[in-house]
Formats: C-alpha cells, structure tokens, sequence
C-alpha cells in the first residue's frame, strides 16, 4: 500500500483514525515524559514501572474495573516500593529496581493467566494499533492532556528540581513530591501507550527520542518539542507499516527512533561523531 | 551601646548517619552583616552542618534559628550553592537560563520569569563579570566560571544570607579574586555571608568571623581569635598523624 493509499484509507475509516490520533498523542507524551527521565537518569525506572502495571491490569479484570486504575495503582506501589527497598538496605539502587520490577511483571504473567480474562497477553506487551478501540482513543487523549497540563503548569518546577535539585530542597520545593508527580505520569504514560508499542518496549520510546534530542540542543524547551517530534514520526511510521504491511506497530516504532537516533548520532552538528573525529582531525593536522 | 542582630544561630545541634555521629552538641551565633567562614579537616562535618542548617538533612536535635525563626519560614530569604561536583554539567541549559533559575523561589508556583526577571539575572551575570558567556552551555566553562554563575544565580536570589559550600575548591585565581570581593560587598551591604572553606592560610584575610569544627564546635569568634595554635591542633591533631609522630619525637 503507498503512502497515498494509506492517507485515503485515514479519510475513509474511522478505526484507521483512532490509531492515528492515539499513536500521534503517544508520541508526544512519551517525548516530553522521556526528556525527564533521561535528564534525571531515571531510564531504568521507566523500564521497570512499565513492566510493572501488568499485575494491575489483570486485578483491574479480576475485580471489574476500568484498567487503568489497577496499572496506576502498581506503577506507584513499584515506585515505592524500589525507593523503599534503596532507601532501607545497602542494595545498590539499579539491582533494587530489577529485584522490585520483575517480581511485578511475573505477578502479572501469572494472573493474567489466572483471570483467564481475554486479555491478549501478547497486544499488552507488544502493542496492537490496529486494533485501537474508541475507548482506548479517548484514555490516551485525557491522559495526554493530563500530562501536558501537568508540564506545562510545573515546568519551572520540573526544571530546577531536574536541574539542581539540591537549590530546589533549599529554596522549600517538595522534591520527593515531585519525583514521585513524575512516576506518576510515567506511570499514566505506559498505560496509555500499551495498545501503540506495548509495555515491553514503551521505554524505549521514553528514552530513545529524548536521547536524540538531547545531542541536539542546549535548552530544556527545544529538546521537549524535538523529543515529542521524534516519537510522532517513530509512532506514524508505526501506524503506516502496521497497516500497510500487518507488521508489529511496537518493533516498527522502536527501529524508527533508533534508526532517528543512530542518524543523529553520527551526523547530529555538535555532538555527532563524524563531525567530532573531523574537527579533531583537523586540529591535529594544524598542530602538526 | 549598639544592639546587634544574630543572623544565624545553632543551638545544641547533633547530626549522625546511622550509628555514627557527624556532629555533636554544636552552639554558635553568626551576627548580621558578617562574612563567616566554617573551617576543619576532612569529615569534620562542614557540609553537614551546612545542610543541616538548612534542613536538608535531619537532625538528631537541636534548634536551627535564622532571625529568631525556623529554616521553614525563611527558606526564601537565604541563598545556597552546593559544591559543584553535585551539578550535571551536561545538563541543557545555557549560562543566563542557570541565573534565571535564581529568580524562581520568589515567583512561586505557576509562574514564569518575566522580561524583568532575566533583566536582574543579566545583571547579577554583568557583576561576576560572565556577561559574554551568556548564550553558552554551562558545561563549557571553566570551573572558576562555573563557580561564578552559581554566584550570580545566589545574587539573583536577591537573599539576605547565604551559604557557600566550598567556592574556592579547583578555581583558577581571578575567579577566587571576583567571588570573595562579592562576598565582601554583601557583607559590606548589610547581608550574612557563610562560607564552608577548607585553605587555612587565606582564613583571615577572607572572613570575619570563624567557625572552627571537628564534630565538636572546637571555636568560634573573630578570626584571629580562632586561629590559635592551640584550637587548630585540638581540630586538625586527629587528623594528621604525623604531627602526632612529630611529637613524640620531642619528647
């Protein structure tokens, strides 16, 4: 299918429609959640409270009530729990996270299975646009607005706590209240990319643009606009090949922002590695 | 006769990290419009009682006062700028938008800085003498420039007191030179400048006043007051074998 195929197939239906407002808004609020969770190195957290909101999905079945309360409610309690366990023994605090988030995920095979729910265990942890249901639509545009109302708000708060949070403790900032603000959101970030890439491989699209955009600026603002930009293009191309060629939309998405973020990598015009040996080149040329 | 007004007082202060003690039954008084340095040896327990001060860390017990209040109700009035290896060089932010950051504690929640606001933060930039390096990453400066915007930062904070934790560590010497003639103007304008330093040769000519610690308050008072032989051994004996070697051999 071409592309201008794909654009007529996006007029024509509406379930076409819902994946692509839902892939675009996952896009953006996995950039901008992303940029705070590289900038804080929290890239591990993210991976491990997305693994994590499995068990609550599947008590959510098991008890009949909407999905996302019950993934809220184990992202927080993994949050803590990780900070709980780092704070209270000498476990160092990547090994506190892999010890707290995998015993959450298996929690979470197991009863998934259980509940015999009709969950399809394999569209949560891998991701399924093409079957995006309304309601899932509607989740991830309340909870997009959410978390951009959220930023937007803080941003200055958000900023100084990333930044200096030792000037943000002394000037009277809740820094705890702010982390756990942000697992939060995180939390709310994964739950509504679920039906896009799955929580498997959601932290990369966490981590991915947000690294991309962190080799090209030196503002806070820009990298949040390039971040969310880099997860739109990863999540379109997602959609497309989804559609168009019945492949996973999670894998496509991942391989597009790494492939993003390899190009910039090497060619980005400050940090990139080409440009970098070349200018060393040609110093060491004019030095000798 | 003049009625003199404490800035900054700890009374009976004891800080531990689990079993050990960091500091113990610590008293003094900072007076208003004085340049106070804290001074010991390693471990001695500056930083701790600096963020201690500043309820950063919990307390055994104790009573911290700035004013005759608690730190709580006076967070806004007092300007801290931690060592710089807590910093993320790397961070994306330039040199004028790390000053602005000074303005925030007085805007509070929801809202942003204003043209007047980066208008203060370039002119605190302009007194520490780093008004070309506005548009730059901060990671691209040097250390003694670096230490300079965190003091414009604290300038921006427009506080009347202020604690500084090790400024002088890794600075070439201009920069030293600009920070302690601000330092020395704040004081000079009436405001309590506090400054954890561990060069005993530059003690006087830089403070004041003088804290001398070792998880004991050992003393304090005016500068040449504390820097007996008597206090600094008391202080730095434990700490340094050889002098206790040294005096062995005479006797």
């Amino acid at each position: 299918m071409s592309i201008m195929e794909f654009i007529s197939e996006i007029i024509d239906y509406g379930f076409v429609q819902k994946a692509l407002f839902t892939s675009v808004m996952v896009g953006i609020i996995c950039g901008i959640v992303g940029c705070f969770i590289v900038l804080r190195g929290l890239a591990l957290m993210g991976d491990a409270i997305s693994h994590a909101v499995l068990p609550g999905v599947a008590i959510s079945f098991l008890l009949d009530i909407n999905f996302f309360y019950g993934a809220v409610a184990a992202g927080i309690l993994t949050a803590l729990g990780i900070g709980y366990v780092n704070q209270n023994s000498r476990i160092k605090s990547d090994s506190s996270i892999g010890i707290v988030f995998t015993a959450f995920l298996a929690l979470g095979v197991l009863l998934i299975r259980y509940a015999h729910s009709g969950v399809n265990l394999d569209s949560i942890l891998f991701g399924s646009l093409t079957s995006v249901q309304t309601s899932d639509m509607w989740m991830t545009l309340i909870v997009g607005a959410i978390v951009l109302l959220v930023v937007v708000l803080f941003y200055k708060e958000l900023l100084i706590s990333t930044f200096d949070p030792t000037m943000a403790a002394a000037y009277g900032l809740p820094t705890k209240l702010i982390h756990y603000m942000l697992m939060i959101l995180l939390t709310l970030v994964t739950v509504a990319s679920m039906q896009t890439v799955g929580v498997v491989l959601v932290v990369a699209l966490l981590i991915t643009p947000a690294s991309t955009a962190y080799l090209l600026t030196n503002r806070l603002w820009v990298m949040l606009i390039l971040s969310a930009a880099f997860g739109v293009i990863s999540s379109l191309a997602g959609l497309y090949f989804s559609f168009a060629y019945d492949l996973d939309s999670g894998a496509v998405i991942v391989l597009t922002s790494f492939l993003l973020f390899a190009f910039i990598f090497f060619f980005s015009p400050k940090q990139g590695v080409l440009w970098r040996a070349i200018r060393s080149k040609r110093k060491r040329n004019a030095a000798s | 006769m003049e009625h003199k007004s404490i800035a900054f007082s700890v009374q009976d202060l004891t800080v531990s990290y689990g079993e050990q003690t960091a500091l113990k039954n610590i008293n003094f008084q900072v007076e208003k419009g004085k340049l106070v340095g804290v001074i010991g040896p390693n471990g001695a327990g500056k930083s701790t009682l600096m963020k201690a001060s500043l309820g950063l860390i919990s307390k055994d017990h104790g009573t911290i006062e700035f004013y005759g209040k608690p730190v709580k109700q006076m967070r806004e009035n007092i300007a801290y700028i931690p060592q710089r290896n807590n910093i993320d060089w790397d961070f994306p932010i330039n040199v004028l938008d790390t000053v602005v950051l000074g303005t925030y504690p007085k805007l509070g929640v929801f809202h942003r800085p204003k043209k007047a606001d980066r208008k203060r933060a370039q002119a605190c930039l302009a007194q520490v003498g780093l008004q070309k390096f506005s548009k730059r990453q901060i990671g691209e400066l040097s250390g003694g420039q670096q230490q300079r915007v965190f003091l414009a930062r604290a300038l921006a904070q427009q506080t009347e007191i202020f604690f500084f934790d090790e400024p002088f560590v890794g600075i070439d010497a201009s920069s030293e030179e600009t920070i302690i003639h601000i330092l020395k103007k704040l004081r000079d304008e009436g405001k309590t400048v506090i400054v954890i330093h561990h060069d005993l040769s530059k003690a006087q000519e830089y403070f004041d006043d003088l804290v001398l610690i070792n998880q004991d308050l050992i003393e304090a008072g005016p500068a040449a007051s504390v820097l007996t032989p008597e206090a600094l051994g008391k202080a730095y004996k434990s700490q340094l074998p050889f002098l206790q070697s040294e005096e062995a051999d005479e006797s």
